[in-house]
């Protein structure tokens, strides 16, 4: 089932171009089709949210569309003019919870790495390489942590550095796994205003995220996954109590609360 | 006969006597050298938690050793052969066995290192030989040692720091480093192989079983004291290069064998810093700090 997003007077003006088109997707870990007929587009500029229960392929799919994992099938396409000199389409936030606190690097380090693979080996991070740097640390209002270690920030500041050094791989399209997820609500403001700012700007954005509420109120477009794509859309008409049941294969209510979405889980096991 | 400087009289005289043997010269640059690049390395054998599999390419190297020691060819080359051999084996096993990766590498060096004392025991000085290359022995380094021990460490120290930051991203973050696009298998394997190409050139000043120790303990030392890689590394070669030397002394003027006399100061220096070293890191620091 596919919702057409026909409650946006945004397309009704100028129908945007797409970003990424998926076809068909099919891929998988050893044996088991974690992804089976995976079909969406992102509009160009989009803010699009990528729900689904655990297991349902996010992470497959972030994993698929950047060359990490054999396609067992299907298509993959990014815009025309998104594959500039050779660069890279896609900027990447992944899980955070792998991440060794202990290990000897700081602050400025970490964001320096998204500008590594576009530098090339051998080559060291130029002038130019560290004004993008404290660019996308001054973006996520880290500015004065260049110098800390690691280790010496709260979770929520780690997910800010970790999302400052995918912006520093200036791509067109970010994909971002979870980067609010576990995180205390002043970083999770900070990191959505910076995704609102460069959707605005043109830079086409997929996340995967667990919060409906979020979801609801600061994305302009939704993939619900569950090894297939159960509805694509604006949220408004994505998340109704069908879609989400059929994603999450459970018993939801939605409830409405001053605008704020709330998903109530009445039909788990768990 | 040239002066020699009475140990007993002065500090100076203490440093200054055993240079004046020429063996004594080359030992004191042989270990240096090698505690040098071992500490390079080091840093990702701590990091990464190699230790296991740096001992376990020193083992295999000796494979190599002992046949050519039978067949007359160059032990160095021979060691490398089989280190680097192992290195790939190695490699190739974690990129795709279904057998634990500990497990499979245990088996591989234990073979080799078996293979290698086999066919060394035909060999008429048997014991000695064996000795020699499991604990080395810095002070029989040759001039010729020498030339191998500075190519192949500069081959080692000069590709990590050439490929400083790739090793660096794959080793901090392999799943970002290959969403990058970052040839992650390529640098995992390269590390190894510079690794085996390490306890080749470590073989002769401290042997194929203490290589392991010089590996570890300066970069770990080097961990308590620094928050960033290069100084964790400039550090942990000061320290190897300190250690080197005191423990060469004492061997020198203790009559010990001088790589474990290395070995041992180095552990010691880690275990003082173990008490002493500031806390820059880890949940200690979060808490002092605070929430933000």
């Amino acid at each position: 089932m596919s919702v057409d997003p026909l409650g946006d007077p945004r397309r009704l003006l100028a129908p945007r171009p797409i970003a990424l088109r998926v076809r068909d997707l099919r891929a998988g870990y050893r044996g088991v089709l974690a992804l089976d007929g995976v079909s969406f587009d992102l509009p160009a500029g989009s803010l699009t949210a990528l729900i689904g229960p655990n297991g349902a392929g996010k992470s497959t799919l972030f994993q698929a569309l950047l060359g990490l994992l054999p396609l067992r099938g299907g298509q993959i396409e990014v815009g025309a003019g998104y594959l500039r000199g050779g660069a890279r389409p896609f900027g990447y936030l992944p899980q955070s919870s792998a991440l060794d606190l202990d290990f000897p690097v700081t602050v400025r380090d970490v964001v320096a790495m998204g500008r590594y693979a576009r530098l090339g080996p051998v080559r060291r991070p130029t002038a130019h390489d560290w004004a993008v740097v404290d660019a996308c640390l001054r973006q996520v209002g880290l500015a004065e942590f260049g110098e800390r270690h690691i280790s010496e920030l709260s979770g929520g500041q780690r997910q800010r550095v970790l999302l400052a050094r995918a912006l520093a791989q200036e791509a067109p399209i970010l994909l971002l796994d979870e980067p609010v997820s576990g995180v205390d609500t002043l970083s999770q403001q900070a990191v959505m205003a910076v995704l609102a700012e460069l959707a605005a700007r043109g830079t086409t954005i997929l996340m995967a995220t667990h919060d409906l509420a979020l979801v609801s109120q600061r994305f302009d477009h939704v993939v619900c996954l569950n090894r297939r794509v159960i509805a694509q859309g604006p949220p408004e008409a994505v998340l109704t109590e069908s879609v989400l049941n059929q994603t999450y294969h459970t018993r939801m209510v939605l409830v409405r609360v001053e605008g704020k979405l709330y998903a109530l889980d009445t039909g788990s096991d768990d | 006969m040239p002066w020699i400087p009475d140990p007993m009289t002065s500090a100076l005289g203490w440093l200054l006597a055993p240079l004046a043997f020429d063996f004594m010269r080359r030992a004191v640059l042989a270990s240096v050298l090698v505690g040098a690049v071992c500490a390079v390395i080091g840093a990702f054998v701590v990091l990464k938690g190699l230790a296991f599999i740096g001992d376990a390419l020193a083992h295999a190297s000796f494979a190599g050793v002992a046949v050519a020691l039978i067949a007359r060819g160059n032990v160095y080359l021979g060691g490398a052969l089989a280190a680097v051999f192992a290195a790939l084996a190695i490699a190739f096993i974690g990129q795709r066995a279904r057998v634990r990766a500990d497990t499979a590498i245990g088996i591989v060096f234990v073979a080799m290192l078996a293979f290698g004392v086999l066919v060394m025991s035909r060999l008429r000085n048997y014991s000695a030989s064996v000795f020699e290359f499991l604990f080395g022995n810095v002070l029989a380094v040759s001039a010729d040692d020498l030339v191998l021990i500075v190519l192949g460490g500069a081959l080692v120290v000069g590709t990590i720091v050439l490929l400083y930051k790739e090793f660096l991203f794959v080793t901090f973050d392999p799943v970002m480093a290959a969403g990058a696009g970052i040839p992650v298998a390529v640098y995992d394997t390269l590390l190894l192989v510079l690794l085996a190409l390490t306890t080749t050139v470590a073989m002769r000043a401290l042997g194929i079983i203490l290589v392991a120790a010089m590996l570890v303990t300066p970069a770990a030392t080097a961990f308590l004291y620094t928050r960033r890689l290069h100084h964790l590394m400039l550090l942990a070669v000061a320290i190897a290069v300190g250690c080197s030397i005191l423990g060469l002394y004492l061997s020198f003027y203790g009559n010990f064998a001088s790589g474990a006399s290395i070995v041992l100061v180095s552990v010691l220096v880690f275990l003082g810093s173990l008490a002493v070293a500031p806390r820059l890191r880890g949940r200690a620091a979060v808490a002092a700090l605070g929430r933000h």
